[in-house]
């Protein structure tokens, strides 16, 4: 795995860090140095421009309590005219602040404290999301499927009878990911990179299990599955018809 | 006038009711008095008419004794005097009909209730002359005498008008004072109790109580929106307060952590990475039990089934043993945040101390009963209330070196939440070792739409 994520990452990914307390700017730099990317540290909305002018980014790291223009604000204003990936470094992990986030157009967020190696594995997500055209394009919000319906933001889910359901990450991570692409065989490794839980937590659940326990929840009778569609020797795909709004 | 009248009015209850009675001692006089001369006027002799009878009794005694000569002379002064009797033989009498209808009805009733105080004279009775009430009585073995033209209407009579006073005082004093407990004293009470509702509306709810009414009324009222709002105030400082604690506390955490990370000595930077989760972990436990959004979460459909088997998926795959066994879906009215964090709570306190944990769900119309048993030592019977208070661990000092300690807040947490759906929460010891906690919500399942 990690000879995989280094082969993606060449050219080395170029990561902003717009983080005011410049120790956590210096030592963050220095992680993700570590891990073969190249980062600008911004102090603050009007450093994070004049950087942006100079240069491209493949990421942005952003904090949300910032001196100045909020984190939140300024993600706004960045989502308005580009589409690189950030992700929010909240101080509070409110489910509030988390939705806030992602409505305005964040891909990701990080709770502080975090490790230095959580930070990593999800701007490596969020960069092979993005190399799959998955990320960064406006993704769709709500989803509708025979009645279902997913709810990216808040990350629910309700059956054609209006009740929630309840997944766990790994599971919505994957139904979210066939509703992105119905119809089309996906294989177990494309699976796993689409998805958070390939890299946070349980590495090594294969891909199966999840997918069983995904059809034992959305599925009318798990063991002759009609919408997860297991494909030989290919991987599953995704056989409902799936509106995006 | 009106607005001067509600001036002068006492603002307390007992103000009020010392007035009431007043007012109403007042109407009944000056009623009754009315009353009285209305009648009066009216040109109807009020007459008792055990009086009359009575007066009977002696002209036929006087008779008796006067002889034939005097006969005719007492019975023209009796006419001059306005009194129209007669003589008749005792046949005669004894034939005229008894007078029928309510006031005869009503006259025996009260001849009854209250007994004449004097002396009647033998066998007198009232009976119809033309249709018109009259009164006889034996003058002797062979004749009676007839008083006719006697009052009529029992309700104009001197025995009835006292009843009328004491019917009237009754009456008013009911009627006033049964309107006066309701609109004073109940309605305002009731309608407080209902915007009230129970302590959680109470408390959630953020428009003041109407502050009108008797001045009672009103201090309550005002006592309580003022104990609403500092509560309110309580709570907000102390979210407040919490929040900027961590919220502070955050980036030099955050700092630490970075460091440790770069510790080379790995001992010291696992014993140091540990801590900090601690401190993060304790921090986030007291903040989520003082939340208070907890109960703004809006009631909605969910299947509690599929949040148990996540549950168990996301303990499983965290290195834990916890299998559910139940219906593959249950789908309920809840707060469904709320409940996942109550079972999660108690998972959590299952893998701590035991080795695995078995998390059970069964329901029926009226009820849904989730289970969660470990196979740990269970709790000392004694302790099973008092592990529901927060900040309370039964294992003080020890577990929290050993890094195993939760903060005292997860049971507190669930029985918070449980209480919430108005459902109970049970810790059982399993007699074959083990805990089971128990949780009992009513709920009525809502048909699939």
């Amino acid at each position: 795995m990690p000879s995989e994520d280094r082969r993606q990452n060449t050219p080395a990914a170029r990561i902003l860090i717009v983080e005011d307390d410049p120790e956590i700017g210096r030592m963050l730099a220095e992680a993700l140095g570590e891990q073969g990317m190249e980062t600008d540290i911004a102090d603050g909305g009007v450093e994070m421009d004049r950087r942006l002018m100079r240069s491209t980014y493949d990421a942005i790291i952003l904090d949300v309590m910032l001196p100045g223009e909020s984190g939140i604000s300024i993600c706004r204003r960045l989502r308005a005219d580009s589409t690189t990936p950030i992700i929010l470094l909240t101080a509070l992990g409110d489910e509030v602040d988390r939705v806030v986030g992602l409505e305005i157009g964040a891909d990701d967020y990080v709770t502080k404290p975090f490790s230095s190696r959580e930070l990593v594995a999800r701007i490596r997500s969020l960069l092979r999301r993005s190399g799959y055209g998955a990320a960064s394009k406006q993704r769709p919000r709500t989803l509708r499927f025979d009645g279902w319906r997913i709810d990216a933001t808040r990350r629910q889910v309700h059956d054609p009878s209006n009740a929630r359901i309840s997944l766990t990450t790994a599971e919505f991570d994957l139904l979210y990911a066939f509703c992105l692409n119905p119809g089309r065989v996906i294989s177990r490794e494309e699976l796993l990179a689409m998805t958070h839980s390939g890299l946070a937590g349980p590495i090594d659940r294969s891909i199966d299990v999840h997918i069983s326990r995904l059809r034992q929840k959305i599925e009318t009778d798990p063991k002759a599955p009609e919408m997860l569609r297991t494909v030989r020797l290919g991987g599953y795909t995704f056989t409902a018809t799936v509106e995006a709004s | 006038m009106i607005a001067r009248f509600a001036r002068l009015r006492p603002s307390t209850i007992r103000g009020q009711m010392i007035l009431l009675i007043l007012v109403a001692v007042v109407a009944v006089v000056q009623i009754g008095s009315l009353l009285e001369r209305a009648t009066r006027n009216s040109g109807v002799t009020i007459t008792n008419p055990d009086l009359v009878t009575a007066r009977l009794g002696t002209i036929a005694l006087l008779l008796r004794a006067s002889g034939p000569e005097g006969e005719a002379e007492i019975l023209r002064s009796a006419a001059a005097a306005g009194l129209d009797l007669a003589i008749v033989d005792k046949a005669t009498a004894d034939a005229l009909s008894a007078p029928t209808g309510l006031n005869a009805a009503v006259g025996r009733v009260f001849s009854r209730v209250f007994p004449p105080d004097l002396d009647m004279p033998a066998n007198s009775r009232h009976v119809l002359v033309d249709n018109r009430l009259a009164l006889t009585a034996d003058l002797d073995p062979s004749r009676a005498l007839i008083f006719r033209n006697v009052p009529e209407t029992v309700l104009t009579t001197d025995m009835t008008s006292p009843l009328i006073y004491q019917l009237l005082s009754v009456a008013m004093l009911g009627i006033l004072f049964s309107a006066f407990i309701y609109f004073v004293v109940t309605a305002p009470l009731r309608r407080i109790a209902a915007s009230l509702g129970s302590v959680d509306t109470f408390l959630a709810g953020d428009r003041p109580l109407d502050e009108q009414g008797s001045r009672e009324i009103v201090d309550l009222s005002r006592t309580l929106n003022e104990l609403r709002d500092r509560i309110h105030t309580l709570i907000q400082g102390r979210t407040r307060m919490l929040r900027s604690i961590s919220h502070d506390l955050r980036t030099p955490m955050t700092r630490l952590r970075l460091r440790a990370e770069r510790i080379s000595d790995q001992g010291l930077r696992q014993q140091m990475l540990l801590d900090l989760g601690h401190i993060d972990r304790m921090i986030a436990a007291a903040l989520d039990y003082f939340r208070t959004d907890r109960h703004c979460e809006p009631t909605e459909r969910a299947d509690i089934a599929s949040m148990l088997q996540t549950l168990c998926s996301d303990f499983c795959d965290a290195g834990h043993s916890v299998t559910y066994e139940g219906p593959g879906r249950l789908i309920a009215l809840c707060q469904p945040d709320g409940i996942i964090r109550a079972m999660a709570n108690l998972c959590d306190n299952a893998v701590k101390f035991g080795a695995a944990a078995v998390i059970r769900l069964s329901g029926d119309q009226r009820q849904i009963v989730i289970e969660v048993r470990d196979d740990g030592p269970g709790i000392p019977p004694d302790m099973h209330e008092r592990v529901l208070e927060p900040f309370f661990r039964i294992d003080n000092a020890r577990a929290i070196d050993t890094g195993t300690a939760g903060y005292g807040l997860g049971l507190s947490i669930v029985d918070e939440i449980v209480r919430h759906h108005d459902g109970v929460l049970a810790l059982v010891n399993d007699p074959r070792g083990g805990l089971t906690a128990r949780i009992v919500l009513p709920i009525t399942r809502p048909a699939a739409t």
